[in-house]
């Protein structure tokens, strides 16, 4: 016991370092290289997290320089969406004043406006 | 001049860095500031990891860390919805009280923001924002308490510390939650605390304790709990000892004065906080606390938790092997994780959500920081059984 500051005990102590770090990148988290590679890259990163409708949505309201929306109360239910398209779109906020609207595709009763089908949404522009 | 400086000072010297990038945050939006004050940051904790705690294996350790966590998305609800969406807000908004704490429910509005502070100018570096660079601000945040166990054990003693931070935090150093971190610095602030009851009062060393407790209020709501736990404990054992500094328990109570203004300033400048039902509430105190099974069930998520159990078996053993199970040195320890568990199950008791469901979703993450407080004093122990 005296002696754990020798050399044995530092490999046998590094290899369960690196064995902890190995399980770490294998079983707790999804280590991927492209990641790490383009990981200081402007907007890079949302594929891995959030859904190909949500990012299209971003991307488009972006795109057509608008800066807060609406979502229908259908939308507002589902807390996943909501909160992904709160975090994610931000500095773009929701607005009860936007005339902007999100509505799933599945909603039926959608105001008699400009509608554009981005993925399984509507954006209805008034 | 730096050569002079002691390394608890280096130390005291990152943490008020800081500090006054959150202060930065408070009351300038210049990027120019914020960006003068990381650099400084940065370039500090390079000086301190090349020239004053040239330590290899800290040094693989950290990057190792920063490469994990730059290789993972970012998909931990607590890191997307709260901690990296409050540093996005800071981004964009360019101050704390520029952004609108009625937007974005959900993201818990009134959790302090030092950390998100931190990351936020962290971005500012490079200027702009993506989904996966933010969170690795953790590390840097978390790399002045590495330093701190870099001066307390030596070698393989180092290489155990880094052993057992990986063993009980894993991922939770990676993914962008505050729960890693808040586990590091409490058990910093305990380890200090415990320096200063067994030796001489040093300023250095005082000046280290407030700094490194002003961050450790403001970076969750658990950690002023786990905090007044550390400070009543020390109480007792200075009163037992009978060696009571009562301008020593002064200057900590002014520790606490950054997190109550930040909850003053909730209070009186937000509706929300007012309007908002919250997850604690007296009055569930008075339905749970009849309730014999809501007990068993507390006690069964928190006391049955094998790492929690191991790492108290662990010190207990370290403690019988030094003899000194009944010592004030390992009985400070008892206290903090006995009255620390007092606090849990009160704020259990008082839960308004479904306790089974709110112990599924957090009493895993709360008894961390106990985990890990055990096993390093464990490992003191150790380094003073073989000295």
């Amino acid at each position: 016991m005296r002696t754990i500051n020798n050399f044995k005990y530092t490999c046998l102590i590094l290899f369960i370092i690196i064995v902890q770090f190995f399980l770490i990148l294998e079983k707790k988290v999804n280590f991927d290289k492209n990641i790490f590679f383009n990981s200081f890259k402007k907007s890079f990163g949302s594929e891995y997290a959030l859904t190909k409708g949500i990012i299209e949505l971003k991307k488009f309201l972006k795109l057509e320089k608008i800066n807060n929306f609406e979502m229908s109360l259908y939308l507002q239910k589902n807390t996943y969406f909501y909160q992904r398209t709160v975090e994610y779109f931000f500095p773009i906020k929701i607005s009860e004043s936007s005339n902007t609207k999100i509505y799933d595709i599945s909603e039926k009763n959608l105001p008699n406006c400009k509608k554009i089908i981005i993925e399984e949404f509507y954006i209805v522009k008034c | 001049m730096l050569t002079i400086l002691s390394k608890n000072d280096n130390i005291s010297i990152l943490f008020i860095i800081i500090i006054l990038n959150y202060i930065l945050n408070l009351f300038f939006n210049y990027d120019v500031f914020l960006k003068t004050c990381f650099l400084c940051y940065i370039l500090y904790v390079l000086y301190c990891l090349f020239f004053i705690n040239k330590n290899n294996y800290l040094l693989i350790f950290i990057i190792l860390l920063f490469v994990l966590s730059l290789g993972t998305p970012t998909v931990s609800w607590d890191a997307r919805s709260i901690w990296l969406f409050k540093a996005k807000q800071i981004f964009f908004e360019k101050s704390i009280f520029n952004f609108d704490y009625k937007y974005a429910f959900f993201s818990n509005f009134n959790y302090p923001n030092i950390v998100p502070t931190f990351n936020s100018s962290y971005v500012t570096l490079i200027c702009f924002w993506n989904e996966v660079y933010p969170k690795s601000g953790n590390i840097l945040f978390l790399i002045p308490t590495l330093f701190y166990f870099e001066k307390e054990f030596k070698n393989n003693y180092f290489l155990i510390f880094l052993l057992i931070i990986l063993f009980v935090l894993g991922r939770l150093l990676i993914d962008g939650t505050m729960d890693g971190i808040l586990s590091l610095y409490f058990v910093t602030t305990t380890y200090i605390y415990y320096t200063l009851l067994y030796n001489k009062y040093k300023n250095n060393v005082i000046i280290l304790l407030v700094v490194i407790s002003i961050i450790f209020t403001l970076l969750k709501l658990e950690a002023v709990i786990l905090l007044l736990s550390v400070f009543i404990s020390y109480f007792v054992i200075s009163f037992h000892n009978k060696k009571i500094n009562y301008n020593f328990i002064f200057i900590i109570l002014i520790t606490f004065i950054p997190i109550l203004s930040w909850h003053l300033n909730l209070f009186f400048f937000s509706d929300n906080i007012k309007t908002s039902q919250s997850v604690f509430s007296i009055t569930a105190i008075y339905y749970n606390i009849k309730i014999l099974d809501n007990y068993l069930l507390i006690s069964k998520y928190i006391l049955l938790n094998e790492k929690l159990l191991l790492s108290f078996l662990i010190f207990c053993l370290s403690s019988i092997k030094l003899k000194s199970i009944f010592s004030s040195e390992n009985f400070f320890i008892f206290l903090i994780f006995f009255i620390y568990l007092i606090f849990l199950f009160i704020a259990y008791l008082t839960t308004n959500l479904d306790l089974q469901w709110h112990l599924d979703s957090s009493a895993t993450r709360v008894i961390k920081p106990l985990i890990l407080l055990l096993l390093i004093f464990s490992l003191k122990n150790l380094k003073k059984i073989n000295e």
